[in-house]
């Protein structure tokens, strides 16, 4: 477990940079998933984001 | 029962902050979590909803990470060339007053910083200078911590000021004139605290002039650059105006022993010259209407439909945020980062590898930042499109009555406290105040300034902030002495701009 922490914590820098573009990139696809009315792909996107942002949390 | 669920993310981020001490990022990513799951559960948020909302986020988010970037870009071109250093050395050599040390480097200079860098490096900077000078660890930390609060707001090249703008919709013309007159007439007020912290009430009484003259020459400059459309450069400029000043001042108040030292001009002239160019950047694109208008034909602008919840709640149809990337504070901050990094080159103050370490410690210091920025926003644009903001603020406005413009700036300080950041706390709470304030009737505009007010001059107490000072003045792990000391302080300050919001709302002024 503590080397685990350790690892997160020395890939920082790289998962928050992941954890970023998780979060920036999907609302772009996002708007045009619903323009035209896709939103089975909306809801993929959203949980990619969800992704994005648990990766955040669990980096210490 | 839904008031309580809306407050839950922002709770939660408070109890993670400070009771767990858990970083803006990771206290983010549960915010923005419980948000979405809150907003679809309870608030009837849809796909369309959801998709709107995020989409609106990253436009709000790209506006303001443009800014914290290119502004962090700018320190760092300045700080590698040792530009920081000069100005931060050439300084204490012109007084051997401890007070009047402590006001012109923990106060003027601290301005400044704030002006161009912000996001901690006032303290990070002027901390180890401080003891360097002799003061104790905990005062190092203390009086730049004080002494920079009052420039948050219209500091950072104005990303604290865009994040308003951004989360309430609401021009700069609205918004600058409230919040620039709370904060500068805060600005004196700081210069007091900062002078009882270096030397007591003596030093207060003693360099009451020099600090009525400093205070008032930054705050005007302040209010009135903040109020004639160069926000993004107006603490920039009062700091500006205050370290010109403090060079006659500080030979008045030079103490028993006279130091002058040998000062290098040229070096003087080369480490402040990046920050002229700054000026005549902004100065060049806001203010001649030619290129002004050129350089804002090129702008991002998303149109959005109406969107409504399952429980009835409506956001009307309208454009997202609408960002002129030419004329953007973030490009007039990377233009000016390449002619001052040109000044410097040509100067010979690099070492080789500059660029690299330029870019790379950029990079480094905002990715934290720009993931708790990322995730705040889009927290802040769910609860905003799904009815949790306007929930909130309909049982504010209930439980608060005549008495909200009092709390507003508690508010907006629990928002910098939480979150470490004014940048934050406005897009947490800006859209919340607004609505409030327009439920209550009062000048969305007053509730709005005294909103950031409140969270620039908090924004020193946040465990980020304190944390990069201690650990710069050697007293990592005694967090809790500084925040102790800065806690009366701040609270005083706080009250002041509750009775300014409080006196503004009574007299209309806007």
């Amino acid at each position: 477990m503590q080397n685990i922490k350790q690892n997160l914590k020395e890939q920082k820098f790289r998962l928050h940079l992941t954890a970023l573009l998780l979060m920036l990139v999907p609302p772009i696809p996002m708007y045009f998933a619903a323009q035209a009315g896709a939103f089975e792909l909306v809801w993929v996107l959203v949980a990619i984001i969800v992704l994005g942002n648990v990766l955040v949390i669990i980096v210490p | 029962m839904n008031f309580v669920l809306a407050f839950i993310p922002i709770a939660l981020i408070l109890i993670l902050m400070v009771g767990f001490r858990w970083g803006a990022a990771r206290s983010g990513g549960v915010g923005y979590l419980s948000a979405l799951l809150i907003a679809i559960l309870a608030f009837g948020a849809g796909a369309g909803l959801l998709a709107y909302s995020h989409t609106k986020a990253l436009l709000l988010t790209i506006d303001v990470l443009f800014v914290i970037w290119a502004a962090f870009l700018l320190y760092r071109v300045a700080d590698e060339a040792g530009a920081i250093k000069t100005i931060g050395q050439y300084l204490p050599h012109l007084t051997a007053d401890r007070g009047m040390q402590a006001l012109i480097i923990g106060w003027v200079f601290a301005s400044f910083l704030q002006g161009v860098g912000g996001f901690g490096v006032p303290v990070a900077v002027i901390a180890p200078i401080l003891v360097g000078l002799g003061f104790s660890p905990l005062q190092a930390v203390v009086i730049p911590s004080l002494g920079h609060g009052w420039a948050v707001t219209f500091g950072s090249l104005g990303s604290s000021f865009i994040a308003l703008m951004a989360a309430t919709g609401l021009p700069a013309e609205v918004l600058a004139p409230p919040a620039a007159l709370f904060l500068s007439l805060a600005g004196p007020v700081t210069g007091f605290f900062v002078a009882h912290a270096a030397d007591g009430f003596k030093a207060a009484r003693r360099l009451a002039v020099p600090i009525l003259v400093l205070g008032s020459a930054m705050s005007l400059t302040q209010f009135l650059v903040a109020t004639n459309g160069l926000w993004n450069i107006a603490a920039f400029c009062g700091g500006m105006v205050g370290l010109l000043l403090s060079i006659p001042l500080a030979r008045r108040y030079h103490g028993q022993e006279v130091d002058n030292g040998a000062l290098d001009r040229r070096a003087l002239l080369i480490a402040v010259s990046g920050y002229v160019a700054l000026i005549a950047v902004t100065l060049g694109v806001q203010l001649v209407p030619p290129i002004k208008a050129f350089l804002g034909q090129v702008v991002l602008q998303v149109d959005f439909p109406e969107v409504q919840t399952a429980l009835g709640y409506s956001t009307p149809a309208g454009p997202g945020r609408v960002i002129a990337p030419f004329r953007h504070a973030g490009a007039i901050l990377t233009v000016s980062s390449i002619i001052a990094y040109l000044i410097y080159r040509l100067a010979g103050l690099y070492e080789p590898g500059a660029p690299k370490r330029i870019v790379t410690g950029m990079v480094k210091r905002v990715m934290s930042s720009s993931v708790s920025i990322a995730s705040m926003v889009a927290m802040a644009v769910i609860m905003q499109h799904s009815g949790m903001t306007d929930t909130l603020a309909r049982g504010l406005a209930v439980s608060m009555g005549w008495a909200y413009p009092i709390v507003a700036p508690w508010i907006g300080a629990l928002g910098a406290f939480m979150t470490g950041s004014n940048t934050n706390s406005n897009v947490i709470f800006g859209a919340l105040q607004l609505r409030t304030a327009q439920l209550l009737g009062f000048s969305a505009a007053i509730i709005l300034g005294a909103q950031t007010a409140g969270a620039a001059l908090a924004s020193i107490l946040a465990p980020t902030k304190i944390v990069v000072g201690a650990s710069t003045a050697g007293m990592a792990g005694k967090e809790g002495d500084v925040l102790r000391k800065l806690l009366v302080y701040t609270g005083v300050l706080l009250i002041f701009v509750s009775l300014l919001a409080t006196i503004s709302v009574w007299l209309d002024l806007w």
